[in-house]
């Protein structure tokens, strides 16, 4: 469904990504785990667009990408859980969710998709009047997978989703992943929670300093010895 | 009949609450433009100054019918604001943040300054040797309790408050309004969601310039306009959102009014020369007292 | 190695320059004297300009109050404060001394206000100082003479020669300051600045000491120029102190000429004047001058956001 060739990003004389080629088929959840700083967030938003490569392409469902803007990326079907959640603080978790199908056309009906995101999580539909900005963390970050499921993605990917969240909270949170990957949905998940990145993943793929280092099954790299003693501290 | 002191303090209050609402629709624009482009346009003023000139050319010169005339100004008005927009707004748009803010006050304000220098110039030469752009409006007067209240500025009041609940309704109800809510509350936010900023930007300057430029003409109607009445007016929008926050429709409305009364206040206690001073004295006074501004977050 | 050699021609230039301007009154006539004479008067606002626009990145569109303020005070201690015009040459100089210090004390107190703000809104806050001080100004008659403006006595007319002089002199200094700023602490902090705030402060930069030291710094040179400016025309008003050009010219002689580099403002101000002087004299068009001027102004924002000087540099190195 995604195919990354021989990507490079260079932020002015900072090359963050060098020569990084991966893949993630249809119905599958894809992992990247690595260090901070090493390039995860880079490689999420070159393929939505946002950051642009000095090398390489990026293929979507068969059809080259680099030349469409963020927009046009979405409404082919990419939705991306930004890294720290980006939600509209003073906006109401219903208006947040509708804004998420923006894609979608004038006709569309967005009730079924709203419907489908509160069974998903139940208490945003309990706080669906209140701001955004005044919610938990664990319920922004659920406000924020909310808000780009709305936009009915092909493919969904997902920016450190963990990231400062209580335990059990994000046990939560991959329950749901895993029930997403379940119906079908095709996912690429950026981790430093890598314990329970592979657990979930089909494949993975380590990036370090900007380049790929590693790559395999989940359950084979949670068993890798190099994985091990660097990442899970076992 | 009211005693006279009673009707001065009316007509003071009238008048600084209609301008007031007069402003806060002006800065709004202004506001809004800001919050989703990030381009702080110093040709704001020069709009309304535009329309009003514009209103006065096709009405007091050249005679134009009431309806065809103002249909002519709403086709004039959309197409300045669509080629303001894609000249000058457009190119900036890719650039890093603080480059967007240094070139759009670079380019809007060498826009601003050839506007005046080109409108004065050519007025004068062509139209009448003395620019200023008035269009007289005498709407009747209204007396109630005793008080006699002017048409023209309740009309203006009465335009103003409409004017801001549309706007409340645009952000409210829209999808467009949500769109900009949401592409000044997180820039990349609203990006990641699929909202095209080229188009938001359009409609916004579309609206913009065409609630700009009839705000010129109400302003008009009550007192002159000048070829060089635009950038002090970029000044006084200016005022309004630092003291009512970048974005805030309530604020631009409480700034309005706080800087049309006090201007109003002003006018009749030390005369109009110190109208200038009292907005330029609030401006600095809110940076240091509150430079988040009095009733928003303002983002440096 | 090519530094050092870009350096000493860099040197030798200047050095020529200086010369040939030096010896300029002995060879030319008075109005080309005269031209230049208000050309080196832009010039030096534009180089102290850059101070704030060039080392910190911050826009000053108000860099014209100093200008205007400094021309004010002087005049006004000259016309109220009688003795001072019984002590001869040395009754000006004082009062120069007081309004350049009155300056620097404006520009200190007015860093509260402006530093609270950044980018564009700082920008606009800059011009609204300027246009405050307009407004004073005009409606402060009893003081400042209104809309009439104030008059020195002949004698005290500063003429073409020594003005032209000191005028050399004062530039020579303001790119002197900002040559020594650059390689200064105070100057590697604002640029420290410019990059990121955050990092500066986090590598223990005082943000707010910094800031208002450059613009303490700024308003010296434009405080003495605007001096220089007023004894030399004799008679002050605020279109000729305060008007939109003073705060302009700056802006568009730095920025055109390449913004934050020691020359550039130079170049840009030799650029600007002498488009000025031909638009005044020699090309007769029926547009009004400061529509031209908003007319390079976009330009500048839209298509040379760097300046010309760094576009040269950057295709030679």
């Amino acid at each position: 469904m995604l195919d990354v060739r021989g990507v490079s990003v260079r932020y002015g004389d900072l090359q963050a990504l060098w020569d990084v080629t991966f893949a993630v088929r249809a119905g599958e959840l894809v992992a990247i785990i690595g260090p901070n700083g090493a390039g995860k967030t880079t490689i999420l938003k070159t393929i939505l667009g946002l950051v642009r490569p000095a090398a390489g392409s990026i293929d979507f469902r068969g059809a080259p990408l680099t030349r469409y803007p963020p927009y046009d990326r979405v409404a082919r079907g990419i939705a991306l859980v930004p890294e720290g959640r980006r939600i509209f603080p003073n906006m109401s978790v219903r208006d947040t969710l509708e804004l998420g199908a923006y894609t979608a056309g004038r006709r569309a009906d967005l009730r079924p998709r709203v419907e489908r995101v509160y069974d998903l999580f139940p208490v945003l539909a309990s706080r669906q009047r209140q701001a955004a900005g005044t919610l938990s963390g664990g319920e922004q970050q659920m406000l924020a997978i909310g808000r780009a499921l709305m936009a009915d993605p092909a493919l969904l990917m997902l920016d450190e989703p963990s990231l400062g969240l209580a335990p059990v909270v994000i046990d939560h949170l991959y329950d749901r992943l895993g029930e997403l990957k379940g119906r079908g949905l095709t996912i690429l998940l950026v981790e430093q929670y890598v314990a329970g990145a592979l657990e979930l993943a089909d494949r993975a793929y380590v990036l370090e300093t900007g380049r790929i280092v590693r790559e395999g099954a989940g359950h084979e790299l949670l068993a890798d010895d190099y994985i091990q003693k660097t990442y899970l501290a076992l | 009949m009211a005693p006279p002191a009673v009707q001065t303090v009316v007509e003071l209050l009238l008048g600084g609450v209609s301008l007031g609402g007069l402003y806060g629709m002006m800065a709004f624009a202004f506001s809004l433009a800001l919050a989703t482009t990030r381009i702080l346009n110093v040709a704001h003023g020069g709009f309304l100054v535009l329309g009003a000139a514009l209103a006065m050319l096709f009405f007091r010169f050249l005679h134009l019918h009431f309806l065809l005339g103002t249909l002519l100004l709403l086709a004039i008005f959309l197409l300045v604001g669509l080629l303001f927009e894609g000249a000058f707004v457009r190119p900036l748009m890719g650039r890093p943040p603080h480059a967007v803010l240094v070139g759009s006050i670079l380019v809007t304000f060498g826009f601003a300054l050839a506007l005046e220098a080109f409108l004065g110039f050519y007025w004068a030469d062509l139209v009448d040797p003395q620019p200023s752009f008035t269009i007289p409006f005498p709407a009747p007067t209204l007396q109630v309790f005793g008080l006699t209240l002017s048409g023209t500025r309740l009309t203006i009041l009465a335009i103003a408050m409409l004017t801001a609940g549309l706007f409340h309704l645009l952000l409210t109800r829209t999808k467009m309004g949500k769109a900009a809510r949401a592409m000044s509350e997180d820039h990349e936010g609203a990006l990641i969601i699929g909202i095209n900023p080229r188009r938001l930007s359009i409609r916004i300057y579309l609206v913009g310039v065409v609630v700009t430029a009839f705000s010129g003409i109400l302003y008009s109607t009550t007192a002159p306009l000048e070829p060089y009445s635009g950038l002090p007016l970029t000044m006084i929008a200016l005022t309004i959102i630092v003291i009512g926050g970048v974005g805030s429709l309530p604020g631009a409305l409480l700034g309005g009014v706080l800087v049309g009364t006090a201007e109003v206040l002003t006018t009749f206690l030390a005369g109009g020369a110190w109208a200038p001073v009292v907005y330029l004295l609030v401006f600095f006074l809110v940076l240091v007292v509150r430079p988040e501004g009095l009733f928003g977050v303002r983002e440096a | 190695m090519r530094r050092w050699a870009a350096g000493g021609l860099q040197g030798l230039a200047v050095a020529a320059g200086a010369g040939l301007l030096l010896a300029l009154p002995q060879v030319a006539t008075r109005d080309i004297v005269t031209a230049v004479f208000f050309a080196l008067i832009f010039i030096t606002l534009a180089v102290s300009y850059d101070i704030l626009g060039g080392f910190l990145g911050y826009l000053n569109l108000g860099q014209g109050a100093f200008f205007g303020l400094a021309g004010y005070v002087l005049f006004i201690l000259i016309v109220k404060v009688a003795f001072l015009q019984h002590l001869g040459p040395a009754g000006p100089a004082l009062a120069v001394l007081a309004a350049v210090a009155f300056t620097a004390l404006f520009a200190r107190l007015a860093a509260y206000p402006l530093f609270q703000l950044r980018g564009a809104y700082f920008a606009m806050a800059t011009f609204g100082l300027m246009l405050l001080l307009g407004h004073l100004i005009t409606n402060l008659g009893g003081l400042t003479g209104g809309a009439y403006g104030l008059y020195i006595p002949t004698e005290l007319y500063l003429p073409l020669r020594p003005a032209y002089t000191l005028a050399l002199l004062l530039t020579g200094l303001s790119v002197a300051l900002n040559a020594l700023l650059a390689r200064s602490r105070l100057g590697m902090g604002l640029q420290a600045i410019r990059q990121s705030e955050l990092a500066a402060a986090a590598i223990g930069i005082d943000l707010f000491r910094y800031k208002s030291r450059a613009l303490v710094l700024s308003s010296l040179p434009s405080a003495l120029a605007g001096c220089l400016f007023a004894l030399y025309s004799g008679y002050i008003d605020v279109q000729n102190m305060l008007g939109a050009e003073k705060t302009l010219f700056p802006v568009i002689m730095a920025m055109l000429g390449g913004s934050g580099t020691v020359f550039g403002p130079v170049l840009g101000g030799v650029i600007v004047r002498a488009i000025d002087v031909s638009l005044k004299n020699y090309l007769v068009l029926p547009v009004p001058a400061l529509g031209i001027y908003g007319l390079i102004l976009m330009c500048i924002g839209l298509f040379m956001p760097q300046g010309i000087l760094p576009f040269f540099l950057r295709r030679r190195l």
